[in-house]
């Protein structure tokens, strides 16, 4: 009994020691855990929390010689901005909690920065593109993705010198703030690069029908097909394409084929289509943390038993730069001193090299484009991190 | 008992009042969109409860609202207090001029005709991307000032919409239009015999209903600062609109400010504990309701709490 | 030749958009109950094949019957064990329970079938039917016969059989049906099970031509409004009617006016049949209107 109750004490007191010896940085995110983007935020969530467990394997964080172990608070915003407002909030004010991991969803960071913003709060998020983010001169708001105007940019740059020459391009996109972004700078740049736009034409957000947008294209012959819109709408119009037998020399799309589903969705349809894609498995990074976008790839898989996507490795990066970010500061508390290393940040991360501008968004990063060949996505521009040379033009239907 | 009502409710006025300097941003945000759906049901409830129908899209007016201030404080640069009465007279505007066709219809007619206003409204906002920013959402200018200051100023701001909805409430119920409502709800064509023009109340009172929840749309607009067509019409805000408009009981001044209390605090605390499926847990929630409380909590609890009060209620409405 | 081909698209989609209506409406029409789980339940019918086809690699088409009888029996426990309970009830109480359901059924499904858009592309999809300049997307058009033929069936089982003349006459005076030994309790439930059993076919269908996921559940909802309005409450052929009519109306508004006003559109068309015609485009009295 007596040994019993001296385990029992000893126990608790080396608990006690454990607890006292490492000291915790707290991080808050409020997530879209359920509800329309709850697979996008659970996977943003994923790669926090493979983040947190390489940083802590590795002793935590290291703040002026101190070791912080890292602690995230999560809350689900059930894909409701407002709600992830109001989490947010209690983020700051009841958890006490000043360093924000953003969310997935371009309304949902916006909603959330501008609590941040307001409470003086600090945001790095991977998890938006849109361009609106970053005109309204928030101070503390910073994010990874190349932005929904630059999305369609390298694409357009790949056909660029080949053969047979592309001439014209239709344009379709979602009327969602993300997607008419995505397609205004996609007329801009091919514009810009001599294409002649034959269409251009918005439809409803989730639309189940595409059918006469897709006759309409036909009788333009276009050569280059970029889509703008989600994974949903992306879908119909493969498949609609197909069966209206539409042959363009290139097929894009904004959101689609970096994803896994689509191949899963469409089998053979799914052949040839080229996709822009924030990050790829492929990609040979470094990483201050994991060493390597390789090495990341493979704790990904370790610990969730798939493959990670530019969601998840967008959740790990922004977290992986927000720790490079307090590190440089030299203090988990203060602010000012964590914006300006983020402000002046330059270093290579998985998600590519990573340079913040002026109103807090990463510049220089670029999209990489794959496509789908034999089944398989693969990265085939820009050229410095092909995995192979692409598929042009794109052969028609079987 | 009537006395001690309202001793009631102006303790509890005295406590919201006060509550601010209390608790958290947290909860003050909680409590904030708490007023924010009483005020929306209270103001549906005019025409809901009292006058029978069931305007399931009424939160048509809501969004109507919420882009008026959005419209005007962006694009005009009027101040955000100033919007507010246009908010009210759009939607009462609005609604007198579509109630006249549309209150001709009857129960789930006139319940799906309000969805499809609310609907068409939703895409023609979708559609006016010069004004509305379409499908891109509308960014309002932030007001400026220290946090703490925002939050109280939001607080007492949807308070006094709320508390104003009920006041409205509360003076329809006592006056002329109040009975005729309420004769219109129990038989329409026995009122209209009796030579209360039915067509006039009911627009009126679907009118006023407009113009409240059109007020809880614009303060919604700025207190949140981004606006899209798909999050002011539509999403889950009819439901738990009508959800607490019955949990509180749909013929009374207050009931649907006391279920909006209740629903709001049960689904804050709810999420909370089940972040995993606290989505099939609201759905079961509202469906133990409609089973067994449908007369609001009041009603049916009115001598003490009983399971059989429970499973008479279930038995009632069996078929 | 454009404008036809974009009326054969509004018709070929017209089909499957009747199918979803003629279940709510057959609901609608006979119980009294505005379903807003209909779309959900769809759902549940297009899980279903997805799982069947990936697992089994079971053609979606094959895959009907099974959409049909375990979807039926679904919607039958739910009427008998649930709605039942609260079917005399005012309607927006009914109103709000199935909007409960729904939102307990799109967790539910989001819960154990996650959030990813699925799509089933068999070997023989994208293969079409070309005549001239006109071309007919084999899938579609089989998609549209599935449809035409269970309106037509649907329509001989309630004007044939025993059963379906029960349904009708309970839909049309459920006092005096019950005078003449028909079990109301159980006649809402075979017609509730049924709306729900042709949900799930067209759940089964929506597989083929689209992505899905449980978020898309509401907005299937609306299109089965909108079909029973455009035909009417409780008729078969006003459902089929109704989708067709609402099929043509999206393309040819997307054609002249611009795509994304098509929903307006439809919303708009719905709103003024409604004023102009409550009893919708084929509509005679019904149990629906002769109760409130």
């Amino acid at each position: 009994m007596k040994r019993i109750i001296i385990a029992v004490i000893l126990s608790i007191s080396l608990l006690f020691a454990v607890t006292a010896f490492a000291e915790e940085i707290v991080f808050g995110a409020a997530l879209s855990l359920t509800g329309k983007l709850a697979k996008e935020g659970t996977l943003v969530k994923n790669g926090y929390e493979l983040w947190k467990e390489a940083v802590n394997k590795k002793g935590g964080i290291k703040v002026g010689g101190k070791n912080y172990t890292v602690k995230i608070i999560y809350y689900d915003d059930e894909s409701d901005p407002n709600r992830g407002a109001k989490l947010v909030e209690k983020l700051i004010t009841v958890d006490k909690v000043k360093l924000i991991l953003g969310p997935y969803g371009s309304e949902s960071v916006f909603a959330t920065s501008a609590i941040t913003e307001k409470y003086g709060a600090i945001m790095v998020q991977g998890g938006a593109a849109a361009d609106k983010l970053y005109t309204r001169n928030f101070k503390n708001l910073f994010g990874i993705y190349t932005v929904a105007t630059e999305y369609m940019d390298d694409i357009i740059e790949l056909t660029k010198g080949k053969s047979p020459k592309s001439e014209t391009v239709a344009i379709v996109y979602s009327n969602d703030l993300f997607s008419t972004e995505v397609a205004k700078g996609a007329k801009r740049s091919a514009e810009k690069n001599g294409l002649k736009v034959v269409f251009y034409q918005d439809y409803p957000k989730g639309t189940q029908d595409l059918s006469t947008v897709i006759v309409q294209i036909k009788g333009k012959n276009p050569d280059i097909i970029l889509g703008c819109g989600h994974f949903q709408d992306t879908i119909v119009m493969v498949k609609q394409l197909k069966d209206y037998k539409v042959n363009p020399k290139v097929l894009g799309f904004s959101v689609g084929p970096t994803l896994p589903d689509f191949v899963n969705s469409l089998k053979g349809d799914a052949e040839n289509i080229f996709g822009s894609a924030q990050w790829t498995m492929t990609l040979k990074y470094k990483d201050p943390v994991f060493g390597s976008n390789q090495e990341f790839v493979k704790a990904y898989k370790a610990k969730y038993k798939e493959d990670p996507n530019y969601h998840s490795a967008g959740g790990t990066a922004a977290a992986v730069i927000f720790q490079r970010a307090i590190e440089k500061a030299g203090s988990i508390d203060d602010i000012a001193k964590i914006r300006a290393a983020l402000s002046s940040f330059n270093e290579e991360t998985l998600y590519g090299k990573i340079k913040f501008d002026s109103t807090g968004k990463v510049t220089g990063k670029g999209m990489a484009v794959v496509q789908i060949i034999g089944g398989t996505q693969k990265t085939v521009f820009p050229d410095y991190v092909a995995e192979t040379k692409p598929i042009y033009p794109k052969p028609q239907w079987k | 008992m009537k006395d001690k009502k309202i001793i009631l409710f102006f303790l509890f006025l005295a406590v919201l009042i006060f509550l601010p300097y209390i608790v958290s941003g947290y909860w003050l945000r909680v409590l904030t969109q708490t007023f924010l759906f009483a005020s929306i049901a209270t103001g549906s409830n005019i025409i809901i409860g009292f006058t029978g129908y069931p305007a399931f899209g009424n939160i048509a007016f809501f969004g109507v609202g919420a882009y008026v201030t959005g419209v005007m404080t962006t694009t005009y640069n009027v101040p955000f207090l100033v919007t507010l009465p246009f908010c009210a007279l759009s939607g009462f505007v609005l609604a007198g001029i579509l109630g006249i066709p549309i209150l001709r219809l009857k129960g789930h007619y006139f319940a799906i005709a309000t969805v499809g206003i609310m609907e068409t409204i939703k895409e023609i906002v979708d559609n006016m991307v010069e004004t509305t920013g379409g499908g891109m959402g509308l960014t309002l200018p932030i007001m400026v000032g220290e946090p703490e200051f925002i939050y109280k100023y939001f607080y007492y701001v949807m308070m006094l919409c709320m508390l104003l909805s009920v006041l409205i409430c509360y003076i329809i119920s006592r006056i002329k239009i109040g009975y005729a409502l309420r004769a219109i709800r129990v038989d329409e064509d026995a009122a209209s015999v009796m030579g209360i023009n039915t067509p006039l109340y009911k627009t009126l009172a679907w009118a006023v209903s407009a113009a409240l929840v059109g007020i809880a749309g614009g303060i919604y607009a700025y207190w949140l600062s981004y606006i899209d067509p798909h999050t002011v019409f539509g999403g889950t805000y009819p439901v738990k609109m009508f959800a607490m408009i019955l949990l509180g009981g749909a013929t009374t001044v207050t009931g649907p400010l006391i279920g909006a209390f209740i629903l709001e605090i049960i689904s804050e605390l709810v999420w909370s504990k089940f972040i995993a499926i606290h989505g099939m847990v609201l759905g079961l929630l509202i469906i133990c309701i409609i089973l067994f409380i449908p007369k609001g909590i009041f009603e049916t609890f009115k001598g003490g709490f009983s399971f059989r009060k429970l499973l008479n209620n279930l038995r009632e409405n069996s078929l | 030749m454009v404008l036809l081909q974009v009326i054969i698209n509004g018709l070929l989609l017209g089909g499957f958009y009747a199918l979803i209506g003629i279940g709510f409406s057959l609901v609608w029409g006979v119980t009294n109950i505005i379903n807003l789980a209909h779309g959900a339940i769809a759902l549940l019918g297009a899980y279903l094949t997805y799982y069947l086809f990936v697992s089994i690699q079971l053609d979606p088409f094959l895959s009907i019957p099974l959409s049909f009888v375990s979807i039926f029996l679904f919607g039958y426990m739910l009427q008998r064990f649930v709605m039942n309970l609260v079917v005399k009830a005012q309607i927006f109480i009914l109103l709000i329970l199935t909007f409960g359901l729904e939102i307990f059924l799109v967790n539910f499904m989001t819960t154990f079938f996650s959030a990813d858009f699925r799509s089933v592309t068999p070997s023989y999809a994208g293969e079409s039917l070309v005549i001239g300049e006109i071309v007919i997307p084999y899938i579609r058009l089989a998609v549209f016969f599935v449809c035409v033929i269970f309106a037509i069936a649907m329509g001989l089982f309630l004007d044939k059989t025993w059963t379906g003349k029960a349904i009708k006459a309970t839909s049309l005076d459920i006092e005096a049906a019950m005078m003449s030994g028909i079990n109301p309790a159980k006649i809402y439930a075979i017609t509730f099970g049924l709306g729900s059993a042709i949900a799930g076919v067209s759940g089964t269908l929506l597989t083929l031509t689209q992505a899905f996921s449980p978020s898309i559940a509401g907005g299937l909802t609306l299109r089965a409004f909108i079909v029973s309005i455009l035909g009417g409450l409780g008729r078969i052929e006003g459902a089929l009617l109704g989708g067709l009519i609402l099929g043509v109306v999206e393309t040819l508004s997307s054609y002249l006016i611009g795509e994304s006003y098509k929903n307006a559109i439809a919303f708009g068309l719905m709103v003024l049949v409604l004023v102009l015609k409550p009893s919708g485009l084929m509509g005679r009295k019904y149990y629906a209107e002769v109760k409130h």
